[in-house]
């Protein structure tokens, strides 16, 4: 099996855990906007609705998560990095390039959400405006990294960037 | 006239010393050149380095992270080496293997030569390359003759010197504190001939941007050359030594092992002296303050302050006559080795990168930024599928601009 098909199948599973799990989080959430594009407001509404048996489920899985943070961010980092090394154009190397430091933005997002997560669920202190705006940078910077592997994937296959096919042809 | 030798006939004792003290006549270097042993080249070595080869091999070793850094991308190419070897492409397959230092094989971040070499289809590129490695470690390691036997490549890549006159701030002991009355150059016929053939023999191709570009820019070398110690000179005749040795065994002893190996040398480009950090606002070049947290302003600038030359001009110009120094020197030699062995012709090339990096294309002090790497790789793949050449075996990066 080729090992970008691997990292596909890995990242894609991942990232299926992290949607279930997010909405673990919030169980019983009529709103899904909240799930994935929250405010502080909102967040506070559905930390208060929590039951205390769920707090302390939730404080067991925390733990758990920094494990497959590091994986996972390891991972998104070694599938950018083998797609930047096979971009012929200029462009879009740089491009993939700078889709390593987003994966360092996300992987320090990721554990900076589960810290505030964890202090709310220890009633150190209730940071849901912080908590919100890392969500949405998780998001946007989870989107930005996958979108930037499936069109560098597509560019490179078709020749999707006439800059690449004009490289291509060059060299051929 | 100036004497043809100095050193009575045999003495390579006599020869050694004066090349180690930039006092060796052109025809003695030539001599010495032909003669010197494995153990001659140690003992240069020793003297230039001015430590015994042991501790020498042992501080410029590559160790610790930087080996395990430089491993994954190896492993990586080596990987892509056995897919094209296996599932070759219908146009033909070129097999390459290299050896070299960071502008091979700088880990992880920067796509370096090796990396947009190995993206072309029709080259599959096996590498040796380990950033940090001194030109004396390759050759002492000699990894590429196993690499050579087992493959048998059509091209040899080479790329080695840089880190010699960078690495433990060496870079201090290629200049003097102060202006010497009278340059070292002129106590070097060698060197003097070097430059008399940039002027003689200019790059003319209808298509140059510039025609005069051999020539070195007056105004920069004058400012320069005055600073220029012996130990530079005397690490330019090492080098000089260690490259011919090196193509001696593989293009006339190793004739029959590898009739139809070629060799590709490398040239640096002018490199900048510089302690900036690098920060700006542009995000697509975010690595540039990154990457200059390692080693940047302590391989060039630094030495040089300690010198006293803090001047940033002056350290450009001496950066200057330095790089056009090592490239001068390959032109030179792969033509006075083509020169004796005949049979070498058309199996050693150059690339001179020479002006190709502008001043703010740059990663830090001695890497460029992976665009203009991909310029140097394109100039190597322009070598490996045969296009003329610029002038005689040599090809310039700057010609290969897109």
């Amino acid at each position: 099996m080729k090992i970008s098909l691997l990292l596909l199948v890995v990242v894609v599973s991942l990232s299926t855990y992290l949607v279930v799990s997010t909405s673990a989080v919030f169980e019983g959430n009529a709103d899904p906007i909240c799930n994935f594009w929250p405010n502080g407001d909102c967040l506070e509404a559905k930390f208060l609705s929590l039951s205390l048996l769920q707090k302390h489920q939730l404080i067991g899985l925390l733990h758990l998560d920094y494990w497959y943070l590091v994986f996972y961010s390891l991972l998104l980092g070694m599938w950018s990095y083998n797609e930047m090394q096979q971009q012929t154009t200029p462009w879009t190397n740089s491009w993939l390039r700078s889709c390593l430091l987003v994966v360092f933005i996300l992987a320090l997002t990721d554990i900076t959400e589960n810290i505030l997560l964890g202090q709310a669920l220890n009633h150190i202190s209730y940071p849901f405006k912080a908590l919100a705006f890392v969500t949405r940078l998780k998001w946007i910077t989870l989107t930005f990294i996958l979108l930037s592997l499936l069109i560098s994937v597509i560019g490179r296959k078709t020749g999707l960037f006439p800059l690449s096919l004009r490289l291509k042809n060059r060299i051929e | 006239m100036p004497p043809l030798t100095n050193c009575p006939a045999g003495d390579k004792e006599c020869l050694i010393k004066r090349l180690t003290s930039n006092r060796i006549t052109h025809y003695d270097l030539n001599h010495l050149m032909e003669i010197a042993t494995t153990d001659d080249l140690k003992s240069i070595t020793q003297s230039v380095f001015d430590m015994d080869e042991a501790t020498l091999l042992e501080r410029s070793a590559v160790e610790g992270a930087t080996r395990w850094l430089n491993s994954l991308k190896n492993d990586r190419r080596k990987a892509l080496y056995v897919k094209k070897i296996q599932y070759p492409p219908s146009t033909g397959l070129k097999k390459v293997v290299a050896e070299g230092d960071s502008w091979f094989n700088y880990p992880i971040i920067l796509t370096d030569i090796l990396d947009w070499i190995s993206m072309d289809k029709n080259t599959a590129v096996f590498s040796l390359a380990a950033a940090a490695d001194w030109l004396v470690n390759m050759l002492s390691a000699r990894e590429y003759v196993n690499g050579l036997s087992v493959h048998q490549p059509d091209f040899f890549l080479m790329s080695g010197g840089g880190n010699d006159v960078g690495g433990m701030s060496r870079m201090a002991l290629m200049v003097t504190h102060k202006v010497n009355e009278t340059p070292e150059l002129e106590y070097s016929a060698w060197a003097q001939h070097l430059i008399k053939n940039a002027h003689e023999k200019p790059y003319r191709m209808s298509d140059d941007p510039s025609p005069d570009a051999r020539k070195p820019t007056e105004e920069r070398w004058n400012s320069a050359m005055g600073y220029l110690s012996k130990d530079f000179f005397a690490l330019m005749m090492l080098f000089r030594l260690q490259y011919y040795t090196l193509f001696y065994s593989l293009l006339v002893e190793g004739k029959e092992k590898f009739p139809d190996l070629k060799i590709i040398t490398q040239g640096y480009d002018f490199l900048v002296p510089s302690d900036n950090k690098g920060w700006g606002i542009n995000p697509i070049k975010w690595y540039i303050p990154v990457l200059r947290w390692i080693g940047h302003g302590w391989w060039l600038k630094k030495p040089l302050i300690f010198k006293g030359l803090s001047n940033k001009e002056l350290q450009l110009d001496i950066l200057y006559a330095c790089m056009y120094f090592f490239n001068e020197m390959m032109i030179e030699l792969e033509e006075k080795f083509i020169e004796l062995y005949p049979t070498a012709q058309d199996h050693l090339f150059h690339i001179d990168s020479r002006g190709l990096v502008q001043p703010n294309e740059w990663t830090d002090e001695i890497h460029p930024q992976p665009h203009k790497f991909r310029t140097v790789a394109q100039t190597y793949l322009a070598c490996i599928h045969g296009e003329v050449p610029t002038y005689k075996h040599v090809y310039r990066s700057v010609n290969y601009l897109l």
